[in-house]
């Protein structure tokens, strides 16, 4: 196993000082220092409610917005010190699948120039092979062929979302960051769409980082997940131990919050309910930024944040009081 | 293969009709916009077959007939439909030769404008930051000048000429189309196909030209119609005041103000050509906003 | 159970005149909804499952019409009823909440005055008396800090916090039935399951009726008591809650609840229903799911089933239950 992507200390520091005058800034601490490494070949999974940085992390990694500081270290080189040319090449290695798949696709180009897109820019083909290795993309999304002179509002979100993974992997990129690719679509269409990806995965050998604000859609396709909550990565392990033995009281309140298909476990769950609003970024608590809707938190919660360690092997936890007998969803 | 091919079958959102056929029949439920692309079709019409529509040379001095009435009122001549002016010349033929300049000038002019503003808009709205700050300022500044008066002190200057009067109309006009565009780029930056063109690596003027400008061009062609018709008003009211076309190029705003002093004598040397350019005005506004439904880059969604 | 009904809706159809035709977003849907009971409306995008609801709220935009059917609201065809009758209806008698709150409440006016506003118009009691009824409410849908909110503009206030005030004014008339069409899709999931909560303990106290649209199944596991489930404008299975989760019998629910994620399973791989739901103007022959059922046979391509029975109070319509009945 190599580390593809490593990330250490990311920050990212929104000013949103209002009016000049003032003289103290303000900031929206959008990501605020987090660290993470992405193993070749597998899947990260960054779940966390609105707030809570993941698509700005996600942004970060893709040098969409400039970071506050930290490193993102891609394939062993520091992507803050490439030139803009260097970075341009570079970014033939990372792609990005949206969510929007109404947003994500260009409304006034066809089917054939949106995928053609990245071949294009990074590729020097004969209009026959250009054209030939997008009829086998379509072929790989399962995109019927005939399509291809087509107009994205002529399709439905699922068909617009595989258009946008075939961009995606046009250039056989080495990691994919996936901002939500999912939370847009239909039920059915979803597990569609994820499993095409776990398909392309096996196949093209990707790497995954699946940014989702929901449980339920990372637990198929992750091998591991990471948990955020305003700014911070607060656990992160393998999904087992995630969904079996959460160490971090807010991971167990998102899983009891999750609604079990199943009616015979109604008001049986023995979860909590976490109470009250998660707090605006621009002003978080004090201490452990969880503290005010822990149902465990302590004096020592308010005044001191807690460090990012390696509780057990493979389990980081940000929580001076780690569970011991975390509530999970998984029966093992 | 069989299911395969049924599987697909209906996945398209929208039946397959083309566009034309979409935007034919959306011309004919709207009256209004039918009527705006018939006159429009008609005065260009008019204007490129002037030669063989005009019953007189236009500018043919015509001593014996000078002043006549239209036809239908008392002392009028069947020769001269809509009657003569001082100087004996046909109104009917002047105003179809002045169809030429005052579309000219129309379309010139804000294609000119069009140009300038779409480039700066793009600009000013894709890298954002200090130029877009200048660029924007300078915009202000434009708009901060009187366009009759700058253009009253420019073609004083210069001299009137067709050339002058477009390149004035369209320096004084551009601002509008830069704050429009800038509007539409920022808030098309923040979609996500041009992230996702920025995040493959795209270069920024592909990126501008691809992603941005085939974007802007509908919004573009609404507001251009619409400004057609206030800059052929502007034309005639720049001849009317005799700093606009000069003779013997024949313009509307020329005819009206040729007239001006026989106008309470004899109404015919103002109304015709008034009519003309209110007619023509309100065929481009129809058009305009006809387009703007059609065209709406915010597309209906089913 | 032999609870009185408080809502039946018969064989309702609903078409939308649109510049592509006339679509049939509702067609031929019938329910009853007991006192007390909640019942929820489970489809995906195109089901029908919004239209419904407006549909019975009287709320449809200009373009949609009810072609025919009925909707029986304690014994009276609320169809035939006047435009003011309907009003009236709406708020006293039955109210609506929506998934985006924001868009729902009036960003100039403040929170208190849209719920005083409610409750002054329906209730008729004057201002003073408005505004201690208002407040109450809000601190029964758990807002900590009502007087405070009571003065807030909409736009400083969270999207639970937001819902909760929808609720609020929803609640505010003592409502026979609330229409709730996907009240927590916009919510994050642990504020989700604070409103989810919410709205269980207020019916508690109240018997009020719940019609609850969501596309998601764990949603309805949590809240329902009978389930319809709609696929394109038309209803394919209708029982209680437990029979669905247990003995679906419609292969479209089969599939929907195969590819629910289940968190609490190990499952690897997800199932899935190929295809898309059918474009409204261009509905399939026959049974309308026959393009993608797993099951499908030579009969489905043709002929449409009817909705019928298998056991007592679980309807069904497809062609495989249909011989054996």
């Amino acid at each position: 196993m190599t580390v593809i992507l490593s990330v250490r200390g990311l920050k990212k520091y929104f000013d949103v000082t209002e009016g000049w005058w003032k003289k103290e800034k303000q900031y929206l601490k959008a990501v605020d220092h987090i660290s993470f490494d992405v193993n070749h070949g597998e899947t990260l999974g960054i779940v966390g409610e609105s707030g809570c940085g993941k698509s700005t992390t996600g942004n970060l990694i893709m040098q969409l917005l400039e970071k506050t500081e930290g490193e993102i270290i891609f394939q062993g080189v520091d992507l803050s010190t490439l030139s803009k040319q260097q970075l341009r090449k570079k970014r033939a290695e990372m792609q990005m699948i949206f969510q929007d798949p109404f947003s994500s696709l260009n409304p006034r180009m066809k089917v054939f120039d949106i995928i053609a897109e990245p071949l294009l820019t990074h590729l020097n083909l004969s209009s026959e092979k250009l054209k030939e290795e997008v009829l086998s993309l379509m072929d790989q999304v399962g995109l019927d062929r005939s399509y291809i002179h087509r107009y994205p509002h002529e399709f439905s979100g699922g068909q617009r979302q595989r258009i946008g993974i075939a961009r995606a992997i046009a250039l056989q990129p080495k990691l994919i960051i996936c901002d939500e690719p999912v939370s847009a679509l239909d039920v059915s269409i979803q597990s569609q769409i994820l499993n095409l990806m776990s398909k392309l995965q096996k196949e093209l050998r990707l790497t995954f980082i699946f940014i989702a604000h929901g449980l339920p859609a990372v637990k198929y396709i992750s091998d591991k997940i990471a948990v955020m909550y305003l700014g911070k990565i607060v656990e992160l392990t393998t999904k087992e131990k995630l969904f079996s033995k959460p160490l971090h009281p807010y991971t167990e309140g998102l899983l009891s919050a999750v609604p079990l298909p199943d009616p015979m476990l109604r008001n049986k769950k023995d979860g909590v309910i976490l109470e009250g609003d998660i707090p605006s970024p621009t002003n978080i608590p004090s201490g452990c930024r969880f503290h005010p809707r822990c149902p465990h938190a302590q004096e020592k919660c308010k005044n001191e944040e807690p460090t990012f360690i390696a509780h057990e092997e493979e389990h980081y936890v940000a929580c001076h009081f780690p569970l011991k007998e975390g509530v999970g969803v998984l029966e093992k | 293969m069989e299911s395969k091919e049924n599987q697909w079958s209906d996945v398209l959102v929208k039946s397959k009709q083309g566009h034309l056929k979409r935007w034919l029949r959306l011309l004919l439920k709207s009256k209004t916009g039918t009527i705006g692309l018939l006159i429009v079709l008609l005065i260009i019409f008019i204007a490129i077959f002037a030669k063989l529509l005009a019953p007189h040379d236009p500018n043919q001095i015509n001593a014996a007939m000078m002043l006549k009435p239209p036809a239908w009122v008392e002392g009028g001549d069947t020769d001269y439909i809509l009657g003569t002016d001082n100087l004996g010349r046909d109104i009917l033929s002047r105003i179809i030769y002045g169809s030429q300049i005052s579309l000219v000038v129309g379309v010139a002019s804000v294609i000119l404008a069009g140009i300038i503003g779409i480039f700066i808009g793009l600009v000013s709205g894709f890298y954002g930051g200090f130029l877009d700050n200048i660029l924007m300022r300078i915009v202000d500044s434009f708009l901060a000048i009187p366009t009759i008066l700058f253009a009253l002190v420019i073609l004083t200057v210069f001299g009137p000429s067709a050339l002058t009067l477009i390149v004035v109309l369209g320096v004084t006009n551009w601002v509008q189309y830069a704050r429009l565009i800038r509007g539409e780029v920022l808030s098309l930056k923040e979609r996500e196909f041009v992230r996702a063109a920025r995040s493959m690596g795209v270069r920024d003027h592909k990126i501008i030209l691809k992603h941005l400008l085939p974007n802007v061009i509908s919004p573009f062609i609404v507001i251009s119609t619409l400004s057609v018709a206030t800059t052929i008003i502007l034309e005639a009211s720049l001849s009317f005041l005799g700093l606009g076309i000069q003779p013997p190029t024949i313009s509307w705003g020329g005819i009206l103000s040729d007239g001006r002093d026989y106008v309470a004598t004899s109404w015919w040397l103002a109304a015709f050509p008034g009519l003309a350019i209110t007619i023509t005005v309100l065929g481009m506004i129809f058009l305009g906003d006809w387009l703007r439904d059609v065209l709406d880059p915010r597309e209906k969604k089913v | 159970m032999g609870r009185e009904s408080l809502l039946e809706v018969r064989n309702l159809k609903t078409y939308f005149y649109t510049e592509d035709g006339v679509i049939p977003s509702v067609d031929g849907v019938s329910f009853t909804i007991k006192k007390g009971e909640t019942v929820a409306v489970v489809g995906e995008s195109g089901s029908g499952k919004s239209v419904t609801s407006l549909s019975i709220m009287g709320l449809l935009d200009a373009a949609g019409k009810i072609e025919s059917g009925t909707i029986i609201f304690e014994g009276n065809d609320i169809t035939k009823l006047s435009k003011k009758d309907r009003r009236k209806l709406r708020g006293n008698e039955m109210a609506m909440i929506f998934q985006e709150p924001l868009t729902s409440l009036n960003p100039l006016f403040t929170v208190g005055n849209q719920i005083s506003e409610a409750i002054k118009i329906h209730q008729k009691v004057d201002k003073k008396e408005a505004k201690k009824r208002s407040i109450e409410i809000l601190k029964k849908v758990g807002i900590a800090r009502a007087e405070k909110v009571y003065h807030s503009y909409p736009h400083l206030l969270s999207g639970g916090m937001r819902q909760r005030v929808m609720i609020a004014i929803a609640l505010s008339c003592n409502p026979k039935l609330l229409i709730a069409d996907e009240p927590t899709t916009a919510l994050d999931v642990t504020i989700q399951a604070q409103i989810l909560q919410l709205m269980k303990e207020l019916i508690k106290d109240k018997q009020t009726s719940i019609l609850f649209i969501t596309h998601d199944l764990g949603v309805v596991a949590e809240m329902a008591d009978q389930v319809i489930v709609m696929y394109a404008g038309q209803v394919v299975e209708y029982t209680d809650v437990f029979t669905l989760f247990k003995e679906a019998a419609h292969p479209y629910t089969k599939s929907l609840l195969a590819s629910t994620p289940k968190i609490h399973e190990q499952t690897e791989k997800l199932q899935v229903i190929e295809g898309t739901v059918p474009n409204p103007n261009a509905m399939p022959s026959g049974c309308r799911f026959h393009t993608r059922c797993p099951y499908v046979m030579e009969k489905c391509m043709n002929n449409e089933p009817v909705l019928t029975n298998i056991h007592t109070r679980h309807q069904v319509k497809c062609w495989l239950y249909e011989e054996e009945g």
